[in-house]
């Protein structure tokens, strides 16, 4: 829920709804740039690092989610 | 007499000088380093950096890349890949692989200028064959290379699937050498865009872009 309302503000749309299978296709405003902000956002909020291999096979926001929780655990 | 080949370690020097020329577009301004704010050496070795981890996808990769072969020497280039052919955009590719190796505090200069970079940019289209980052010597030009390099890429890149109809280029409005070359070889104009942002000239080599296509 938490990285949800972080993409939100990321995208600057608190009515937009993020579904696991939505890709940047699907939110007007991702971007390049937005795509870049995204990522350093939820690195800094959640205090994870992500691996240019990892990130590279980011194909939606459900990837996203499932990386950052997998981070979390192994931090935890 | 020239031969063309699939790229090699050795010659990522070549190929980065070449993702820099295509994109200054026969200008002094190199967009990554305008946008980002890093001298040519900072990108240069960023860009070592990103060919070293071997990704797919885009231009900044070793597999996606053709040299041309003059009396040993590398003396023309040009990437291709299938866009998006694993279900992930190349600029997104690009844009963490940069996000890896440039300082985060250089990347925020970026970030804030998204809405000048917005009003230029054209996004590539899913399934196309891109073809980017093409580079010929000056001593070359007008030998057709630019036919052979992408013939070849057709010919490599293609033989393992059926379902690409187009070959697919960006170029910037001001290269009208490049405009002169692609019509000669069959690309149409497909899109354009123009920037009217009052410092769209500060960041980038012009106002304007063009998505052109050819059919395969």
């Amino acid at each position: 829920m938490e990285i949800k309302l972080k993409l939100q503000a990321v995208f600057q749309d608190e009515s937009l709804i993020l579904l696991p299978e939505m890709t940047a296709k699907d939110v007007d405003k991702w971007d390049s740039i937005t795509h870049l902000i995204m990522i350093s956002e939820v690195e800094t909020v959640f205090n994870v690092t992500f691996k240019l291999k990892e990130l590279i096979k980011l194909k939606n926001v459900g990837d996203l989610i499932d990386l950052l929780t997998e981070k979390k655990q192994l931090n935890e | 007499m020239y031969s063309v080949r699939q790229a090699i370690k050795k010659d990522i020097p070549f190929l980065i000088q070449s993702i820099i020329n295509a994109d200054k577009s026969s200008t002094d301004i190199c967009s990554y380093c305008k946008l980002i704010e890093i001298e040519e050496l900072e990108l240069v070795i960023a860009l070592k950096k990103i060919f070293d981890e071997e990704i797919d996808g885009c231009e900044f990769s070793l597999t996606a890349f053709i040299v041309v072969v003059y009396s040993g020497e590398p003396i023309a280039a040009c990437a291709s890949w299938i866009e998006a052919e694993e279900g992930i955009p190349s600029w997104q590719i690009k844009m963490a692989a940069l996000r890896s190796f440039v300082p985060a505090e250089k990347l925020q200069n970026l970030t804030r200028k998204a809405e000048v970079c917005n009003t230029l940019l054209i996004k590539r289209s899913v399934g196309t064959l891109q073809i980017e980052s093409v580079f010929i010597h000056p001593n070359h030009r007008g030998k057709e290379l630019l036919a052979k390099m992408i013939d070849f890429h057709v010919n490599e890149k293609l033989v393992k699937t059926n379902d690409v109809f187009f070959l697919e280029l960006l170029t910037y409005n001001s290269n009208l050498s490049a405009e002169k070359a692609y019509t000669k070889f069959g690309f149409m104009k497909v899109e354009e865009s123009t920037s009217n942002h009052s410092q769209i000239n500060q960041y980038y080599p012009s106002n304007g872009m063009t998505r052109w296509q050819k059919l395969v």
